[in-house]
């Protein structure tokens, strides 16, 4: 086990090395002047020339590239062009909306799907089995901004039961900025369920066919029994790697929600940045997003070593 | 009074009956077989005792189980012992807790540990097997974990399903003591399927013959085999009998393939940190294959004999060693063989399904080795074809239907036409009768010795059955652990073995 | 495709319900090129927000232009920007699966660090670094789109090509003396082309979705064209007051979607003729 993460942890650097390598290349080296795309052609060379020191574009590409990622060590991500803070405090106070509404949102999914997957699965062809998958159907094809715009309609317009938007920072009133997040995080979770859902159910009706369920059931144990025992911690790593792929579309799908509840978070910071063409924003932003969405990839894999021995015993199998 | 009676028993699927009047009853601690193809409903009829049909067969008849009543049947009077080693077993617990879980649903007062022991301990297995996950294990200690649980509610009958055709000669033969000598120690009644009359024979003290879900033949074994009344039968039994010998009258000519210190050994995954480790899968191997030979290789699984033949045809790349073939270095070539001598080398498969591309007609296959000769003209290569079909008894019009549309037997005629295409010197027989039905093998046989003496095309023939072997090769190689440990006359190396290792082959073998 | 599994998937009721419900789409899509009820490139201010009538049968949006026919060309560009997604992610990522599953070694495992690599970048995360570089456009998304269709082509190439790999037909092949290159393109890509097929119906429905949620952050489709989810965007100022005209092209995108999984799920049922097997073990043994 101990092999095995530290195989992964050194398979993290390095993707995230290159990561931020590609990131770099793209924001920093393709622009040519970043400090002339930032300001825009009408700028004069003085600005041009005065921005190109401040941000220290006459030094050489590669010295460049390590003082940024010596930064980012350090969580100095650079001052921002356009709001003219260090763009570490203006991620931390977006996070604060983005990251809490993420996981719920994957919290919220998970006990919802599972459990819904897992009884289709056992009541396969019957009724309830059915419909949870016409309603799985209907909810993989609703896009998660336009249901979240339906939810606003319904509970904040029609019932004013939730707020409609916007947010109050967690230090002020916290149970104001957790009912701000209730609508966003149901939208967010109602489609990635209806996925797991079907994923989960797929996996386990083909688990639920395995030689050992059979054995299983030789031994004494009942249908439901075996299922349970043994059959939903098989039909659990196939959906373990979408979950974590799903945590990919979760993070993007906060960035287009949050736009719908005027939520301040690292999406509108993004966007701000993009119009502002501030480069220094979008490019710490994305590499923390993608930093992100690796982290969670690499808790997958550790999670999945840890319920499955051939993984963590180096990926051998049938030996 | 039987443990078991079944009385006219039908399964079927929806319209579709798949198991017809089945009777067959089953005494305290009698061993009972059921011997049949693939197809014959000889598993379904035993899933229906232990009461695990799928759910969408519909039974007809009685069966009466003179059990205690109340109980779990399951388990608790009834254990099962399953076919694929492989899959049987939990992947994701170890198995000393899987044993565990049968003896807390049958005997909750017992302390279990202990038990869980003693029952790897009655399977012959070392104790620390207990905490191993499956896939650390053998097939054949796949195996014997799958009847330890069967055990463990200590059953009166257990029902072993195929639970050795997975397994090679050896370890199969190790099993069958082992399950006999339990049922003897436990006086357990058995009820023993297989496809394999050997293998039923061996443990049991009376069979049922089943085709296509009918019963053909039971009685007593001895009666039955000595006495076979139905045609079924009698062809079973012929098939599992040794091979008659072939004489050939080809003269044995000059030294055609030699193989001079050949190696190869293959990286094992692990951390990158690590000291790599490496599994040595053919260790310095020489040897001499004669034009018109017919050379028998065999081993136990995993010896490296495919390994070998794969280097021989060109599949594979030895890492040290020379190889010449025809007189010619074909070793020393980087990359690919040279085309010259793969005009002179073919191979037959051991998988009549997997040989051809199911998407396209025969006649693609068939004229694919000529991709090797640019040189012939349309015509040419008509002519080689069909007359590659004629000499394997098939004819040209078949050649524009899809492989589905034949048999296994048929299609590895095909195989060995698409080998002869090229009217090469010598073909790699890998285990080419294995996968087809005993009925056939023999013909597949008899035709490779035919073109042999016709066309004195030499033969690498790689074999798990020394049987075969026997019947057909001059002189045989054994092997073990990636080295030739002895070789000779084929009936001087069986009538008199050396190593240890051809005792044991010889010893496993299960024929009647 | 191969015809037999068409007409077996056509036996399939949720298949033909989303073959319908597509090439109904699709003709839509494809009419809009020539035709649409009304022009959409004309405004008519003093009849914004019009109701559902005769003369516009979905009714106008907040610049009087005939929804109906907004929807139209739409579901056009939706389409356009997913199947041309679906390209991208189909033309580079099954030769880099091919090329894995054939040469095995550093190269197979160079594709897939590269794989995993791309599947951190999710299609907005492209999208945002196109968009900062180029400015926003339907293209953009379409690109972001397809690299990340990359990798789950790759992927699902390699791994059945894999198991292909190992059949004896491809060892026969190989003594035929035919390269790698030619097996992977008359043995290999045949035999896995209508499990490629499944995958681009089920990526051409998840392209849909990303075009829609990009379009609507503004990373994509911009006006004066129009796209299902540049629609939902400009309906999110007057939302409160005029629902409909969110409504109507989000449950345009949800048929749009339902219809094309329905196709997939369909063609993989029959692909995959396990599921339906008899209580999971071989009939006939």
């Amino acid at each position: 086990m101990i092999g095995f993460a530290v195989t992964r942890i050194f398979g993290v650097a390095v993707t995230l090395l290159v990561a931020a390598a590609i990131i770099f290349l793209l924001l920093d080296i393709m622009p040519g002047d970043p400090a002339r795309f930032m300001l825009g052609i009408n700028a004069t060379e003085d600005a041009v020339a005065a921005l190109r020191t401040d941000l220290g574009l006459d030094k050489p590409t590669l010295e460049r590239f390590f003082i940024w990622l010596f930064g980012l060590f350090q969580g100095d991500l650079g001052i921002s062009f356009s709001q003219r803070e260090p763009v570490t405090a203006l991620m931390l106070e977006r996070l604060q909306v983005s990251l809490p509404l993420a996981l719920s949102a994957l919290f919220l999914s998970t006990i919802i799907g599972l459990p819904i997957g897992i009884i289709a699965a056992q009541n396969r062809g019957k009724f309830g089995d059915t419909s949870a998958m016409i309603l799985a159907q209907i909810g993989v094809a609703i896009p998660n901004f336009w249901f979240a715009m339906l939810l606003v309609l319904l509970f904040a317009v029609t019932w004013r039961i939730f707020p409609p938007g916007g947010f109050v920072p967690w230090g002020e009133n916290p149970a104001h900025a957790a009912r701000s997040l209730v609508l966003p995080a149901i939208a967010l979770a109602l489609p990635q369920a209806a996925i797991l859902a079907r994923i989960m159910r797929t996996s386990l009706v083909d688990i639920m066919q395995a030689d050992f369920i059979r054995t299983a059931r030789a031994k004494g144990l009942s249908l439901n029994q075996a299922v349970w025992r043994h059959g939903v911690r098989n039909a659990l790593l196939p959906v373990l790697t979408i979950m974590g792929l799903q945590f990919a579309f979760l993070i993007a799908g906060t960035i287009i929600v949050e736009n719908v509840f005027y939520l301040p978070g690292l999406g509108r910071l993004i966007f701000s940045a993009i119009s502002a063409r501030d480069l220094i924003v979008v490019r710490s932003s994305i590499l923390v997003l993608v930093a992100l969405v690796i982290l969670v990839m690499f808790i997958v894999d550790l999670t999945y070593a840890w319920v499955d021995p051939r993984i963590r015993q180096g990926g051998q199998r049938d030996g | 009074m039987s443990l078991v009676e079944v009385k006219a028993l039908h399964i079927s699927f929806g319209e579709r009956e798949v198991v017809s009047d089945i009777n067959l009853s089953i005494a305290q601690g009698q061993r009972v077989g059921v011997v049949g193809e693939s197809g014959s409903g000889k598993s379904l009829t035993a899933l229906s005792i232990i009461d695990l049909l799928p759910e969408a067969a519909i039974q007809h008849g009685e069966i009466t189980r003179n059990l205690p009543k109340g109980d779990k049947l399951r388990g608790k009077h009834i254990g099962m012992v399953f076919q694929e080693p492989m899959t049987t077993l939990n992947p994701l617990m170890r198995v000393g807790d899987q044993i565990k879980e049968a003896l807390e649903l049958h005997l909750p007062d017992i302390d279990f540990d202990s038990r869980v022991a003693e029952l790897v301990a009655e399977v012959d297995l070392p104790p620390t097997t207990a905490l191993r996950y499956p896939h650390e294990l053998s097939g054949g200690q796949r195996q014997r974990i799958g009847l330890a649980i069967a055990l463990a509610g200590e059953p009166e009958l257990l029902i072993a399903d195929e639970p050795t055709s997975a397994l090679d000669m050896i370890t199969q033969a190790q099993i069958i003591s082992l399950i006999r000598r339990i049922c003897d120690q436990r006086k357990m009644a058995l009820l023993f399927i297989s496809h394999d009359l050997g293998a039923v024979s061996a443990l049991c003290d009376h069979i049922h013959v089943l085709e296509k879900g009918r019963q053909v033949e039971h009685g007593e074994t001895t009666a039955v085999l000595k006495s076979p009344r139905e045609d079924y039968t009698k062809r079973l039994i012929a098939a599992a009998k040794p091979t008659r010998r072939r004489l050939t009258t080809r003269k044995i000519g000059t030294p055609l393939l030699e193989l001079t210190g050949i190696s190869k050994r293959f990286k094992l995954p692990g951390p990158f940190w690590a000291k790599k480790q490496y599994l040595q899968a053919l260790d310095d191997i020489s040897l001499t294959i004669n034009e018109a030979e017919c050379v028998g290789l065999v081993g136990p699984s995993g010896c490296g004999k495919t390994t070998l033949s794969r280097i021989i045809a060109g599949l594979n790349k030895a890492q040290h060693g020379a190889i010449r073939f025809d007189g010619q270095d074909i070793s020393q070539q980087r990359g690919q063989m040279p085309k010259a001598a793969r005009r002179e080398l073919s191979m037959v498969f051991q998988d009549p399904f997997g040989s051809f591309d199911p998407r396209l007609t025969m006649a693609h296959s068939l004229y694919e080795p000529l991709n090797l000769m640019p040189e012939l003209g349309q015509t040419e290569r008509r002519e080689r074809v069909e007359m590659a079909l004629e000499r394997v008894g098939l004819s040209p019009d078949m050649l524009n239907r899809h492989p589905h549309a034949f048999s296994g037997g048929q299609r590895q005629r095909f195989a060995i036409a698409r080998s002869l295409v090229l009217r090469p010197k010598l073909v790699v027989l890998d285990e080419p009768v294995s996968a087809l039905d005993v009925s056939i093998r023999g013909d597949v046989l008899e035709l490779l010795a035919e073109l042999r003496e016709k066309f004195g095309i030499a033969y690498l023939f790689v074999s798990h059955d020394l049987d075969v072997v026997r019947a057909v090769a001059d002189r045989v190689l054994v092997m073990e652990r990636g080295r030739i440990v002895e070789q000779g006359d084929v009936d001087a190396v069986f009538d008199a073995p050396q190593a240890d290792i051809t005792k044991r082959l010889l010893n496993a073998r299960l024929s009647i | 495709m191969d015809s037999g599994l068409f007409a077996r998937a056509l036996k399939h009721p949720s298949f033909r319900l989303g073959l319908f419900g597509s090439a109904g789409f699709l003709l839509l899509a494809i009419v809009s090129v020539f035709w649409t009820p009304h022009p959409t490139d004309i405004v008519d201010v003093p009849n914004r927000f019009g109701e559902f009538s005769s003369v516009n049968w979905l009714g106008t949006d907040y610049l009087g232009r005939d929804q109906l026919s907004l929807l139209m060309v739409g579901i056009a560009t939706s389409l356009k920007v997913a199947a041309l997604a679906v390209a991208i992610g189909a033309l580079i990522g099954v030769p880099l699966g091919l090329i894995a599953a054939a040469q095995r070694g550093w190269l197979e495992a160079f594709i897939l660090r590269g794989n995993d690599f791309i599947f951190a970048f999710p299609a907005i995360i492209s999208a945002i670094i196109i968009t900062t570089l180029f400015g926003p456009s339907a293209i953009n998304a379409m690109v972001a789109i397809g690299i990340f269709n990359i990798p789950v082509f790759a992927r699902v190439a390699r791994g059945a090509a894999l198991s292909l790999w190992t059949l004896e037909y491809v060892d026969a092949a190989k003594l035929s003396g035919l390269s790698n290159g030619q097996i992977s393109f008359r043995h290999i890509l045949p035999n896995i082309a209508s499990l490629l097929i499944v995958q681009a119906t089920i990526q051409l429905s998840l392209g849909v979705l990303a075009e829609a949620g990009l379009s609507y952050i503004g990373l994509g489709t911009q006006p004066p064209e129009t796209s299902l989810g540049l629609m939902l965007k400009e309906a999110q100022s007057f939302f409160f007051g005029f629902p409909m005209q969110a409504i109507i092209p989000g449950i345009a995108i949800v048929l749009f979607v339902i219809s094309f999984n329905l196709l997939g799920d369909g063609l993989r049922d029959t692909l995959d003729p396990k599921l339906t097997k008899a209580g999971g073990i071989d009939v006939a043994s």
